[in-house]
C-alpha cells in the first residue's frame, strides 16, 4: 500500500505538469488534486506517547469531457517513543494503515454515469465502499433515473477485513411541475443483496422527499431488512426496520424550525456482519428517537436549540429511557471570526453529563484560527462524578502563491494543531502537530 | 484494506500511471502542433469591456480571465429562450450585430440559466461553476460557516441537496473515515469523555461511520470501558 501511495501521488504530479498543455475544448480542469502530510505526536490508551505521519492524496484527471478517473487514498505510519508500556497501542494490531478510498475510471455524461473500480457508495441503506461497477442513468438531469451496481463491499473503516458480495438497483422520480421544472419532490425505492460468510441479506428501501427553493425540507422513508442466517434454519431468518420522518421549515428568513423521528431496528451499514452486532449488543429490540431543532438568526448573532428523547425497549424491564440536549449561541463578525458559546448535557440510565464551553474561529489576513474548549461533569456506569476538560487549537497558514502559473491554480497551507486535556480515566494528554495541505487545479490550452 | 499488498493491484495503477502519462502525453503534442492565434488589436471599445471585467473581477469570488463565452454555442438556446443581445449586454449595446463593442455581462447574466434548482432556468444549462470561477473556496456558500458541520447531514440527506454540485459524492468518506492528513474530526472537543453516554442513547449514529472493531480497540484490547 506505500508503493501504492506514491504512485497515486506521481499520477497526480504527472497529470498536473503535463494537464497544461492539452488541447481541450472545456474548461473545467483536467486534473483536480489535493493532498496533504502531517506528523502528529499523540498519546496511546496507556499514557504512552505515540509519533504518527498520515499522508493523504486525492486526484480526479478529466480525459476528455467524457472520460474521468477519480482517486483517492491515505497511509498512516506510526511509532511508539517509548517500548516500557504493557498494554497493545491504541491504533489496533498495527502501527501502519493504509486505505484507498476511490480508485475508479468513471464514463459520465449527463444522463449516463458508468464507475469502475473502487469507488463509495452511499444510499438510504448507509455508505460503504465497493470494489465492482455501477452505472447510473438520468443522475441529475432526467426526472426519472436508476441506479444498478454489483461489486465487493467493504466497511467505510478500514479497521474491519469483513466484507460481502452485494447488488442491488435503485430508481428515482423527481417529478417536473406542470411548466416543467423541477418542483422539489423525489422518490426513490430500491433493493438489494449481500452475501457474507454468515448468510444472505436482503434489504428493501423506500423514501419521499421534498425540498423547497428557500430550504425547507420534508423526507421519510423505510428500510427492511432480511437476514437469513446460513445453517441456521432452526431459528429462521431475522427481520429489522429502521423509519424515519423528518422535517425542516423556514417559517421566516431569520427562524428555521425542524423536527423528526427514527425508529432504529436495523443497521444501516452495508456490511452486515459487524454493524448488526453492534446493533444487538445494545439495543437489540430496536429504539425510538426523536430530535427538535430551532435555529433563530438575527444580524451577527444565532440562537440553536437542539435536542430529543431516546427510548428503547428491553424484554426483561422497563423500557431504558435517555435524551440529549444541546443550547449554542454563534457571535459573527462576517469573514473575520466566530464566537460560539454552548451549553450541553446527556443521560441515559444512571449515567449523565452536563457542561460547556466555547469555540471560535476567525481569519486574520493570511492566518486562520480555531480553538474549542469544553469541561463537562461526567458521571458514569460507577456512579462517580468527575470534572473532566479538553481544549483544541489550529492554525493555518496560507502560503503566497501566484495567482495563476500557466493554467494551475490552487493553494497551499501550513496546519498546525494542538489538544489537551483529562480523559476519562483522569489523566491528562497533550497531542500536538503540524503539517502541510494543498489543493491543485490545471486547465487545459483554451485557458 | 488495510494493510492489503495485494499485486494486483500494483498493477492495476501501474497501467493507470502508463495511460496518464501516454494520454496528457499525447493531447500535449496535439496542442503544439496547433496554430496559436495571434491577439486582435485593442480597440477602445476592448478597453470598456476589461474596465467592465475588471468591476465583475473584483466582486468576490474571482472569476476567469478571459470568461470563455462561446457565442456559437449559446445561439440556439438563447434563441428558444428569446433572448437578445441587450437581454445579457444591457450597457452599450447598440446593435445586434457587432459583438466586440459589447461590454461583458454582469455575472447575474450568466446565473439566471447557470444556477441549481433555479425556477425557469433551461434545463439545458447544466452547473460548471469552474469554467469560470477557477478558485473553488471562495464559492463556498455563506451557509458553510461555523455551526455547518452540526447542519450539513440534513441537507446532504435530501435528494435534490446540491451537494454534488461542488463535492465529489465519495468525498463524504474523505470526512467520515477521518484519518487522512486532511480530514477535519467531526466530533466536538471533549468526545472522548462523552461517547460511551452518546453511544449508549443513539448508537444507530455510531454505526453508519464505525465498525464494531473501533469499539474493540479500546475496550477489548487492553482499554479499559467506561
Amino acid at each position: 500500500m506505500a508503493r501504492l501511495s506514491i504512485l497515486m501521488t506521481s499520477v497526480a504530479a504527472t497529470a498536473l505538469l503535463l494537464a497544461p498543455g492539452s488541447a481541450d475544448a472545456s474548461a473545467e480542469p483536467v486534473v483536480t488534486t489535493s493532498g496533504g502530510t502531517a506528523v502528529q505526536v499523540l498519546p496511546d490508551i496507556d499514557g504512552q506517547s505515540r509519533l504518527r505521519l498520515r499522508n493523504d492524496v486525492a486526484l480526479n484527471v478529466r480525459f476528455g469531457p467524457r472520460w474521468r478517473l477519480i482517486g483517492a487514498g491515505n497511509l498512516r505510519f506510526s511509532r511508539r517513543l517509548s517500548e516500557a508500556g504493557t498494554t497493545p497501542v491504541w491504533a489496533g494490531e498495527s502501527l501502519d494503515e493504509a486505505d484507498l478510498h476511490r480508485l475508479a475510471v468513471q464514463y459520465a455524461t449527463p444522463e449516463l454515469t458508468i464507475t469502475a473500480g473502487r469507488f463509495v457508495r452511499t444510499a438510504l441503506t448507509g455508505r460503504h465502499k465497493v470494489d465492482g461497477a455501477s452505472v447510473e442513468i438520468g443522475r441529475r438531469s432526467l426526472p426519472v433515473g436508476l441506479e444498478a451496481w454489483v461489486g465487493r463491499v467493504g466497511h467505510a473503516e478500514p479497521l474491519t477485513a469483513l466484507s460481502a458480495f452485494g447488488g442491488g438497483f435503485e430508481a428515482r422520480v423527481t417529478p417536473l411541475s406542470p411548466r416543467g421544472y423541477w418542483s422539489g419532490v423525489a422518490i426513490r425505492a430500491g433493493y438489494d443483496i449481500y452475501k457474507s460468510t454468515l448468510g444472505l441479506r436482503h434489504v428493501g428501501h423506500a423514501g419521499v422527499s421534498f425540498r423547497d427553493g428557500r430550504g425547507s425540507t420534508v423526507d421519510g422513508g423505510a428500510t427492511v431488512g432480511v437476514h437469513d442466517p446460513v445453517g441456521d434454519a432452526e431459528d429462521g431468518p431475522e427481520v429489522g426496520v429502521r423509519g424515519w420522518f423528518r422535517a425542516r421549515v423556514q417559517p421566516t428568513s431569520r427562524l428555521t424550525v425542524g423536527g423528526g423521528v427514527r425508529w432504529e431496528g436495523l443497521a444501516p451499514v452495508g456490511v452486515p456482519d459487524t454493524s448488526v452486532a453492534m446493533m444487538e449488543a445494545h439495543v437489540p429490540r430496536g429504539y425510538l428517537a426523536a430530535d427538535l431543532l430551532m435555529n433563530l438568526r438575527f444580524d451577527r448573532v444565532s440562537l440553536r436549540v437542539e435536542g430529543g428523547p431516546t427510548v428503547a425497549p428491553r424484554a426483561d424491564a422497563s423500557p431504558r429511557v435517555g435524551g440529549k440536549g444541546r443550547v449554542s449561541a454563534a457571535l459573527s463578525a462576517g469573514k473575520k471570526g466566530t464566537v460560539a458559546p454552548f451549553v450541553i448535557g446527556a443521560m441515559v440510565g444512571n449515567s449523565h453529563y452536563y457542561g460547556g464551553g466555547v469555540a471560535a474561529r476567525g481569519e486574520v489576513g493570511v492566518l486562520t484560527m480555531g480553538g474549542e474548549l469544553a469541561v463537562f461533569q461526567f458521571t458514569g456506569i460507577n456512579k462517580r462524578a468527575t470534572v473532566l476538560g479538553e481544549g483544541r487549537f489550529d492554525l493555518q497558514l496560507r502560503l503566497p502563491l501566484p495567482d495563476r502559473i500557466d493554467r494551475v491554480g490552487g493553494e497551499l497551507r501550513l496546519v498546525a494543531d494542538v489538544a489537551g486535556g483529562a480523559n476519562h480515566l483522569l489523566a491528562p494528554w497533550v497531542r500536538a502537530g503540524g503539517g502541510i495541505r494543498g489543493t491543485f487545479a490545471a486547465w487545459g490550452a483554451d485557458r | 484494506m488495510t494493510n492489503t499488498r495485494g499485486p494486483w493491484r500494483l498493477l492495476l495503477v501501474l497501467v493507470v500511471l502508463a495511460a496518464t502519462a501516454l494520454l496528457t502525453a499525447a493531447d500535449h503534442e496535439a496542442a503544439a502542433d496547433e496554430p496559436t492565434e495571434e491577439a486582435p488589436e485593442a480597440s477602445a471599445s476592448e478597453d470598456a469591456a476589461k474596465a467592465v471585467l475588471d468591476d465583475v473581477k473584483k466582486a468576490a469570488p474571482t472569476v476567469a480571465d478571459p470568461l470563455p463565452f462561446d457565442h456559437a454555442k449559446h445561439e440556439k438556446p438563447f434563441d428558444r429562450s428569446g433572448l437578445t443581445c441587450v437581454d445579457c449586454h444591457p450597457v452599450g449595446a447598440r446593435s445586434e450585430s457587432v459583438e466586440p463593442e459589447l461590454p461583458p455581462p454582469p455575472r447575474v447574466a450568466c446565473h439566471s440559466c447557470h444556477r441549481q434548482g433555479v425556477k425557469g432556468a433551461p434545463k439545458l444549462a447544466k452547473p460548471t461553476c469552474a469554467q469560470c470561477h477557477p478558485v473553488r473556496e471562495e464559492l463556498k456558500p455563506e451557509s458553510h460557516a461555523i455551526g455547518w458541520i452540526d447542519d450539513h447531514g440534513a441537507e446532504a440527506r435530501s435528494l435534490r441537496s446540491g451537494c454534488e454540485t461542488c463535492h465529489d459524492r465519495g468525498q463524504c468518506i474523505d470526512c467520515h473515515d477521518g484519518r487522512g492528513a486532511l480530514a477535519r474530526r467531526p466530533h466536538g472537543a471533549g468526545w472522548e469523555i462523552i461517547h460511551g453516554i452518546e453511544a449508549r442513547l443513539d448508537v444507530a449514529s455510531c454505526v453508519g461511520c464505525h465498525a464494531e472493531e473501533t469499539c474493540k480497540r479500546c475496550h477489548e484490547n487492553g482499554g479499559r470501558p467506561l
